[in-house]
């Protein structure tokens, strides 16, 4: 978990569009060299994301099979992304969080003995969780917004950098997050808050 | 112009994707209707992805090599399905509710399984895989009442067409509504138009508290085949 944050930072990682052209390498010329470089560089990202599942055993499975799900995907997919609408990292980040709720759903068939029979098929996260947004957000406002949640991340106390990890990177929800902590309920959701509006995420309270 | 939207609980766990199926479903019908918290799904899902750039990386074992050697077994076809799906145009009809909906209910509302209750209530319920809620969609006839029922797990709801009232207010249309375990209430469809809602309840642990449950026990559960 601290480790997290010791991620070397050059001024060029702080730009959000910086793999913008290698992903449009990919949509536009099918270039397997820009698209290795992707590989280099997320593969691991999304390893490392699918770890940030509760059970070991169970991120174990998972790890592998999403990083490659997730990597083929945004080889097939490459042509729908829109630059204007969002950054390469955030649209292959979209697609790494889709493709481990349908693989945590497909195998919670297995995990949970109680689930009834039912076609995972029948819907999918990506007919329920949005992939690019509409024009309601444009890519100057998207990655404004980015380098500014980077700027402000660090000033965050390290009791609300915890918790929000654990709900966007862990797949917590608030409820499952407060048993984790062993905090009640309202303090998940008053940190998760705070949080928020110092990294001026503009959320009705 | 909705009123009443997910709170900031829903919404970070919808953007975070750990939202369980059911509630997604309702979060997402109501941003089909609401801009605004389309940009706050859009802003944490920054959030997340910005955390998720500065996460410590895992190493990784497959090659390059192997992975395309993956991606050159697939057919090319395979290449156009998803554009096709986002293409694909749904019937005029219900055209205006979620594309979730459309393909939940392959269309056409009247192919499903609809179940009555009184005069002017009826649902059908969508097995989509939570073992822990009950998802419906229902509908109150103009003018008509949902029986008077108590919660005894907590139920969201989201009005797609018409609206209704209940003791506390008026909803419409995109309309996102808690409703706590305990609460008793009432809801009456506007006189003009019949009411759609979506619904999802928490699996009541007692069978008398969901209305329909009340009246139809033991009733089986219909799973739509899409």
């Amino acid at each position: 978990m601290l480790q997290l944050m010791q991620q070397k930072e050059s001024d060029n990682s702080k730009d959000p569009t910086r793999w913008n052209p290698l992903l449009l390498s990919v949509a536009q010329d099918r270039s397997r060299a820009a698209f290795q470089d992707l590989f280099e560089h997320f593969a691991p990202l999304i390893k490392a994301y699918a770890f940030k599942v509760t059970e070991l055993s169970k991120a174990e499975i998972l790890a592998e099979e999403l990083a490659q799900e997730t990597m083929i995907k945004v080889w097939i997919k490459a042509h729908t992304f829109d630059p204007a609408k969002s950054s390469a990292g955030t649209w292959i980040f979209t697609i790494a969080r889709n493709t481990r709720i349908d693989l945590i759903r497909k195998y919670s068939k297995q995990w949970e003995a109680n689930n009834t029979e039912f076609d995972e098929n029948i819907l999918t996260a990506d007919d329920i969780w949005p992939g690019q947004t509409d024009d309601v957000y444009t890519q100057i406002e998207t990655s404004h917004n980015k380098k500014k949640i980077l700027d402000l991340i660090n000033e965050l106390p390290l009791e609300q950098i915890a918790v929000i990890k654990i709900i966007f990177l862990e797949g917590l929800t608030h409820s499952e997050a407060a048993s984790h902590l062993n905090v009640p309920l309202g303090t998940v959701k008053s940190r998760v808050r705070l949080a928020l509006q110092k990294l001026k995420i503009s959320i009705d309270l | 112009m909705t009123k009443y939207h997910p709170d900031t609980r829903f919404i970070s766990d919808f953007a975070a994707g750990s939202l369980p199926m059911s509630q997604a479903l309702c979060v997402s019908a109501h941003l089909h209707y609401c801009d605004d918290c389309k940009q706050k799904v859009a802003q944490l899902t920054d959030l997340g992805s910005t955390l998720f750039d500065k996460s410590a990386p895992v190493s990784f074992d497959l090659d390059f090599s192997s992975l395309m050697e993956r991606i050159d077994s697939i057919p090319e076809e395979n290449d156009h399905v998803i554009s096709a799906d986002i293409s694909s145009s749904p019937n005029a009809a219900i055209s205006s509710l979620p594309e979730a909906l459309n393909k939940l209910t392959n269309n056409n509302l009247k192919s499903l399984n609809w179940r009555r209750i009184g005069k002017t209530f009826s649902y059908s319920e969508f097995n989509i895989g939570d073992p822990l809620r009950e998802t419906s969609l229902f509908n109150i006839k103009a003018g008509g009442n949902v029986p008077k029922h108590v919660h005894e797990g907590d139920e969201i709801t989201v009005v797609l067409k018409g609206s209704f009232s209940d003791q506390d207010d008026h909803y419409q249309v995109g309309d996102f509504i808690v409703r706590t375990s305990g609460e008793i209430h009432t809801p009456v469809a506007a006189q003009d138009e019949d009411c759609l809602c979506l619904s999802t309840l928490d699996a009541p642990i007692k069978m008398t508290n969901w209305f329909y449950r009340l009246l139809i026990p033991f009733a089986s559960r219909t799973t739509q085949t899409a």
